[in-house]
């Protein structure tokens, strides 16, 4: 019962954090040139990873994918079978797991490191809002990286699925021609809006965490691990709500009955 | 060689590994579970998706989202949930134990701490990885059996069957050499960054991050080539 | 001048403030000393409304600290200005930037030289100079980001100067600079002073009033002169360890 009570305190948290966010950015506070310069601090190094990681998983789904359809005989459907699921799914939350464990255990630590050292207070006592000067561009920053993040690691992911194709006999030119057959519109839109989705999920729940950090470095420390906890387990639970409402409005809407 | 020295040990850090054993693996079975629950629901909606677009018939959901689970997203992805909680821990206790010169202290006892600190928590993450992506894949199947009652209209016992019908022992059993190999990578790799942490308390701070980054992408380079082993050659 | 009524404060099941209740004259200089971890930093921090009481209040020259009135909140605090016990600079931005950011921040100073000079102005009476002004805080040694730190709170010229425990963590050198720059910023500016420490020769040194905290409670109130004659039981013990240490 205290578990629980702690979650739906972190989460309401985190909603009137990311709704202050919000009517700041439309009341024109932003200082676009630190979001700038956040995300070169945050984003860029993060390229490398993002791209190791999508040609893997681009890899392993088509070779996963590839061993399920030789018992059926249905490998011409592999280019799009493994597009789509990793589009739709398994590309998304493995990338977001990972710029969770970089760019949401960075900025949590910057943030929890500045709190503890009381610049945040600091910031409070010459009359500025801590949240408007700090956090903000930080969330922007964070959001806008993962997004981009993500979608340059899902198209490397078909990449990583292609490469790995021709390496184990398939036709590179049938896998590519396959995939227009099976990925929808849909799955694409759904794909972009949860890259859109995990990436605001990351910055709100490491610039939360970091900015409620208490009690010194070690204070950081939890802080840290628990925004990569929490990251991984909203990230799940939202992947659920999306593919929920994506299959429901496909039911409706019949889509994607060849 | 070692034998008889490794039995004197064994006595000395049984409690220790107990006590990993306890701290990592079963502090972690809340977030697992409702984790990978999630994953087992989200599984059967997304096959039934493909399977409808390109079978036409979804009778095959269960059998290929049970198959998924355990050759794939089970082991992988409780891993990779255990990677934040354990990896980052044991990177940052290694690391400010170095700090504060507690790695020195036990050399000059004459104590090893690879040995010391290193064993308890490989074998309480093996215990872990092992434990854990076992009954997550059970919850996360229990999750699936329950939507595709409701979505598919198959009944629990149609669903189970055809499960067990598809996963085959073989599969099992390298879902747990998976999860050892993902299980030992982990620590191995968090205790590296914790050992070569530079002195400061920003560097532990750091060395948890990457020690959680590099244990992420090793345990998707490892899948990669495991799957490629079992499946492919 | 500061009224601080029936101040309590609870952390925990420890009670940290225990009905404090004292005046601060304008243009006094109090030291608050206690035992280290006693509460001196909280009663501190309640003064800005950085923490609400329990119990009691606290009036700022005309104004009351509410912590839930952000308005009179903001005009207490631009009335005071807290040095905290780390130099607390914002490590992303020079020091130019951490001594203007209170004047950009509330609008105090209008262009761009306007706001140099005053930065310059502040640097200086602290005993720093212009080089450090493009370096970056980390790139300072500790003493001197306690330097700029302190700059920084006078640059929105504050009529109440509170500091935590300005010479905690320093050598015999650097907290006698630091007190020597207390003392002159005393005399210069005629602001109010609220000193929070456990260093009882700086105390003796500079202080007009001394204030000693035990178990939350006020254990004497009074002169440097009285306190090195007082009975209390704890004063002494700082008075021998004040003369052990020479």
């Amino acid at each position: 019962m205290e578990a629980s009570r702690k979650w739906v305190q972190t989460f309401g948290g985190m909603i009137l954090l990311f709704s202050e966010c919000l009517s700041l950015t439309f009341q024109k506070k932003i200082r676009w040139q630190q979001v700038v310069h956040q995300i070169f601090q945050v984003g860029v190094s993060s390229l490398g990873m993002t791209i190791t990681a999508g040609l893997f998983v681009g890899a392993i789904m088509a070779l996963q994918i590839d061993v399920q359809l030789k018992d059926f005989g249905a490998e011409a459907f592999l280019g799009g079978l493994s597009t789509s699921t990793t589009l739709r799914n398994v590309g998304p939350v493995l990338i977001a797991f990972l710029l969770s464990g970089k760019v949401g255990a960075y900025t949590s630590a910057e943030l929890g490191t500045m709190e503890v050292t009381e610049q945040l207070n600091a910031i409070r006592l010459l009359g500025a809002n801590p949240v408007e000067y700090i956090i903000l561009p930080r969330i922007w920053a964070v959001v806008i990286s993962s997004f981009l993040l993500l979608i340059v690691g899902l198209m490397v992911t078909i990449f990583g699925g292609v490469i790995f194709a021709e390496f184990i006999g398939v036709n590179a030119l049938s896998y590519v021609q396959n995939i227009p057959r099976i990925v929808t519109g849909w799955s694409l839109v759904l794909s972009v809006v949860k890259s859109f989705v995990f990436g605001v999920l990351i910055a709100v729940i490491s610039c939360y965490k970091g900015y409620h950090a208490r009690g010194g470095s070690v204070g950081v420390g939890v802080a840290v691990q628990s925004c990569s906890v929490t990251n991984l387990m909203l990230i799940i639970l939202f992947d659920f709500l999306l593919s929920m409402a994506a299959s429901t409005l496909e039911d409706i809407f019949r889509v994607g009955y060849l | 060689m070692k034998f008889p020295k490794f039995q004197n040990r064994w006595r000395f850090r049984r409690e220790e590994t107990f006590n990993q054993m306890y701290l990592l693996g079963v502090q972690s079975v809340p977030i697992i579970v409702v984790s990978l629950g999630f994953v087992g629901l989200m599984m059967i909606l997304e096959l039934a998706f493909h399977m409808r677009l390109v079978l036409k018939h979804d009778a095959l959901v269960p059998a290929f989202s049970a198959v998924l689970m355990v050759r794939e997203l089970g082991p992988v992805i409780t891993c990779l949930l255990l990677t934040s909680r354990i990896g980052a821990g044991i990177a940052a206790e290694i690391g400010s134990m170095k700090v504060t010169e507690q790695i020195d202290a036990l050399k000059l006892l004459s104590i090893d701490p690879v040995d010391y600190l290193v064993i308890p928590r490989w074998l309480g993450s093996v215990f872990s990885a092992c434990t854990l992506t076992v009954i997550s894949i059970a919850v996360a199947l229990w999750g699936g059996a329950f939507l595709a009652t409701q979505k598919l209209g198959t009944s629990p016992g149609e669903y189970f069957n055809t499960v067990f019908f598809f996963v085959k022992f073989p599969d099992v059993l390298r879902c747990l050499i998976k999860a050892f190999v993902f299980g030992t990578l982990i620590p191995l790799i968090a205790a590296y960054h914790g050992f070569k942490c530079d002195l400061g308390s920003a560097a532990v701070g750091e060395a948890a991050t990457q020690a959680v980054v590099r244990s992420s992408l090793a345990i998707i380079i490892a899948d990669f080539l495991l799957t490629y082993l079992f499946y492919a050659v | 001048m500061i009224l601080v009524e029936n101040l309590s404060k609870t952390f925990g099941n420890r009670k940290v403030l225990d009905q404090v209740s004292f005046t601060i004259p304008s243009g006094q200089c109090l030291f608050v000393l206690g035992k280290s971890g006693v509460g001196k930093s909280v009663l501190l921090k309640h003064i800005v409304g950085l923490i609400a009481p329990d119990e009691g209040k606290i009036r700022v020259g005309e104004l009351e600290v509410d912590v839930k009135d952000p308005r009179a909140l903001q005009s207490v605090r631009k009335q005071c200005g807290l040095v905290f016990q780390f130099p607390a600079l914002l490590d992303s931005v020079t020091v130019f930037e951490n001594v203007a950011f209170g004047l950009r921040a509330r609008g105090i100073a209008g262009n761009t030289d306007e706001i140099e000079t005053r930065v310059k102005k502040e640097l200086i009476r602290v005993g720093l100079e212009d080089s450090i002004l493009e370096k970056y805080p980390a790139q300072l040694s500790y003493v001197a980001q306690k330097r700029v730190s302190i700059a920084r709170t006078l640059a929105v010229a504050p009529d109440y100067l509170l500091f935590d425990e300005p010479t905690t963590g320093m050598d015999l050198v650097a907290t006698s600079a630091l007190n020597s720059l207390i003392q002159k910023l005393v005399r210069e500016l005629r602001v109010t002073t609220v000193v929070v420490s456990h260093d009882i020769k700086s105390a003796l040194k500079i202080s007009d009033r001394i204030i000693l905290l035990e178990n939350g409670k006020i254990v004497f109130d009074g002169s440097p002169e009285k306190f090195k004659t007082s009975d209390v039981k704890l004063a002494r013990e700082f008075i021998v360890g004040c003369n052990y240490g020479s």
